[in-house]
């Protein structure tokens, strides 16, 4: 139907292709664009706010940030972690508080960071299929009353509108959805990793100082 | 002595005997020397006329020979000749037949064309003078004529029906014999059946620029069309759908998904009250506790927010009351606290997920109910008309689509509300250990 040339088109062409392409799937179409929008963003997000920064293990760090104190670069969370961890150990050892609790307090925020837009990114996921195959059953409608009048106009409602309907928001729904689902489990990983990291940067201070 | 004188007797008869038979030999010798010479001669005679005999049989015998052999000749001839006139015979026969098939043939053939091309006003002539293939050449004749006459875009005076019902003349554009557009002065447009050969205007899409575009014979990129089969059945108007036939589409399962929509965004709407009376203050209420509590004036703290309602308040209330506590007890006193207000924060949470869950369920089962309806018409009436089917299916969709459309608000607000929750419940926790170190701090 609309066949990829090969010449390059304008970019005010390009959009009015792109806006006639999503028009051929209705409402549904635009639903879909905005639940991808939002999805990006969240998944961009995400990625900065996981960006490791550092490498190698928590011990390392540790010590690094210990030796070099405020001169240690920050690069990235687990760099603001350990130093936000070291700092309340200091504190903790000052008022003679519980230092694990004193530490898993001051790090609370992190888990929180670290779990962003986490629940949007999965509804997002969810979601996506559930309105494509919104668009398709009322694509499907229309091509149903269409066959029942049996008017073929082709704008408006229509047996082939109603089934270009059908077919492009199912595939949009997929096409929103799969990539965020694969990209979304990397970066849970990702997230739960730190998760690992932050107890295990609570348990390192903690018990290194009591010895 | 006895034996002596027998063979003395016996000798002496031999000897007498011996006497008279060579008395008689001489005349024997003579007589059958006779008689000998008498049946050589009969035996030569016999021998000859034998010989007499066998040659005539043999010659008879050859020439009876001869003659069944030519006998022989003459049948096969004779039955080769009868093989060739009997599947001559078949043949003719078979042609016979053939030829009368074809005559039924072509006779239903122009018969049919006859009536095919009557209502077009267009006569085959139906006299015995004219032979078959005449007839079966005026009919072809005339059916390509009438064909390529109808396949064209022709245009034509003719008067259709506005859709109030006025009668209006005008040009009337036939594409084919498929689709119609009128134009008139009052309007113009594609034009659907009215029933025995009258045309209507249709009136689902503005295609008036389409009609005179059509009319003028101009080339145009997308041409609205309302295609039919035959003028004389009527077809009804599309009514632009309203939400109430939508509703009555969807039947009564139609009305349940509709009633727990609205439930469900009711819940969502007292959630979202929830949320905001746990949330608002919350800087607010910080804010100032920090300030008091950084300089260990506690009481002051809990003084100054006692204006304060909604759950963080509440947790940050009852953590300065317990504040000197020792620590593990001040800890247990904010979980507790944060517990109980989870309840709150957490109310309809999952109620109104269940109810994403089952509206596309309630849809599906809609879907269900109506595809068997559809199908019990059809065993009913047959697949004759395609109305029945695909109206029946596009009512059954209905419910899918209500389901779905109260399925994903629901769904996409649900979960973000309980995200919010989350975060909530995490900047209390969050805050109330904020306090109590700062307040271990002080004391040092």
């Amino acid at each position: 139907m609309r066949s990829i040339e090969a010449k390059m088109l304008s970019p005010f062409e390009l959009i009015g292709r792109f806006v006639e392409l999503m028009n051929t799937g209705g409402v549904v179409m635009w639903v879909l664009f905005i639940l991808n929008f939002f999805l990006w963003y969240g998944l961009g997000y995400r990625y900065f706010i996981l960006n490791r920064g550092t490498k190698g293990n928590v011990r390392r760090l540790i010590n690094k940030h210990e030796k070099r104190g405020e001169a240690q670069a920050m690069r990235g969370m687990l760099d603001y972690a350990v130093a936000d961890a070291l700092q309340a150990a200091q504190e903790a050892k000052e008022i003679g508080a519980n230092m694990r609790k004193h530490i898993s307090g001051v790090l609370l925020p992190y888990y929180s960071d670290v779990n962003s837009y986490r629940i949007m990114i999965r509804t997002i996921v969810v979601l996506a299929p559930l309105v494509g195959l919104l668009g398709t059953v009322m694509g499907m409608i229309e091509t149903f009353d269409a066959l029942q009048s049996s008017s073929m106009f082709a704008q408006g409602a229509s047996i082939s509108g109603g089934i270009s309907k059908a077919l492009f928001t199912t595939e949009l729904g997929l096409v929103v959805a799969v990539p965020g689902l694969i990209i979304g489990r990397v970066l849970d990983r990702k997230a739960e990793r730190y998760e690992l990291e932050f107890e295990q940067i609570t348990d390192i201070i903690s018990t290194k100082d009591a010895e | 002595m006895k034996a002596l004188s027998i063979t003395k007797l016996f000798f002496t008869i031999v000897t007498f005997v011996s006497l008279s038979v060579s008395l008689q030999a001489g005349e024997l010798e003579r007589a059958y020397q006779k008689e000998y010479a008498f049946l050589k001669a009969q035996k030569a005679e016999l021998e000859k006329r034998l010989e007499i005999d066998t040659v005539q049989q043999a010659n008879e015998l050859q020439a009876s020979k001869e003659k069944v052999e030519a006998l022989q000749a003459q049948l096969l001839e004779v039955s080769e000749k009868t093989k060739v006139s009997s599947e001559k015979l078949e043949k003719l026969s078979k042609m016979l037949a053939e030829k009368e098939d074809n005559g039924g043939l072509t006779g239903n053939v122009v018969n049919q064309a006859r009536l095919a091309l009557e209502p077009y006003g267009v006569k085959i002539a139906d006299v015995n003078t004219t032979n078959d293939v005449e007839k079966i050449k005026q009919a072809f004749g005339r059916s390509i004529t009438l064909y390529s006459e109808l396949s064209s875009l022709r245009n034509e005076k003719g008067a259709f029906y506005l859709p109030d019902g006025k009668k209006v003349q005008g040009d009337i554009v036939k594409v084919g014999n498929i689709a119609a557009y009128g134009i008139a002065k009052e309007a113009a447009g594609a034009l659907a059946p009215a029933g025995d050969g009258n045309y209507k205007l249709w009136n689902a899409v503005g295609s008036s620029d389409d009609a005179k575009a059509m009319f003028a014979k101009e080339k145009t990129e997308t041409i609205d069309i309302f295609a039919y089969e035959n003028l004389d059945k009527e077809v009804d108007y599309v009514t632009e759908k309203t939400f109430v036939d939508t509703m009555e589409d969807g039947g009564i399962i139609g009305y349940i998904i509709f009633a727990l929509g609205l439930f469900g965004l009711v819940l969502l709407g007292l959630r979202v009250i929830n949320l905001m009376r746990a949330s608002t203050n919350v800087q607010d209420i910080t804010q100032i506790v920090v300030e008091k509590v950084e300089s260990g004036k506690k009481d002051e703290a809990l003084d100054a927010i006692k204006g304060f309602e909604g759950s963080t308040a509440r947790v940050i209330k009852s953590t300065l009351r317990n504040i000197d506590k020792n620590r593990e007890h001040v800890e247990d006193v904010i979980m507790e606290n944060i517990l109980n207000e989870s309840t709150q924060i957490d109310k309809f949470g999952s109620f109104v997920l269940v109810i994403a869950a089952v509206a596309p369920l309630m849809g599906l089962l809609g879907t269900v109910t109506g595809m068997i309806e559809t199908f019990e018409v059809i065993t009913e009436f047959g697949t004759g008309d395609p109305k029945l089917l695909s109206g029946g299916i596009s009512a059954a969709l209905v419910t899918t689509m209500q389901g779905l459309i109260v399925a994903i608000p629901l769904l996409l607000i649900g979960n973000l509300l309980s995200g919010w929750a989350q975060s909530i419940k995490d900047s209390m926790e969050q805050k109330a250990l904020h306090i109590v170190n700062l307040y271990e701090k002080y004391r040092g």
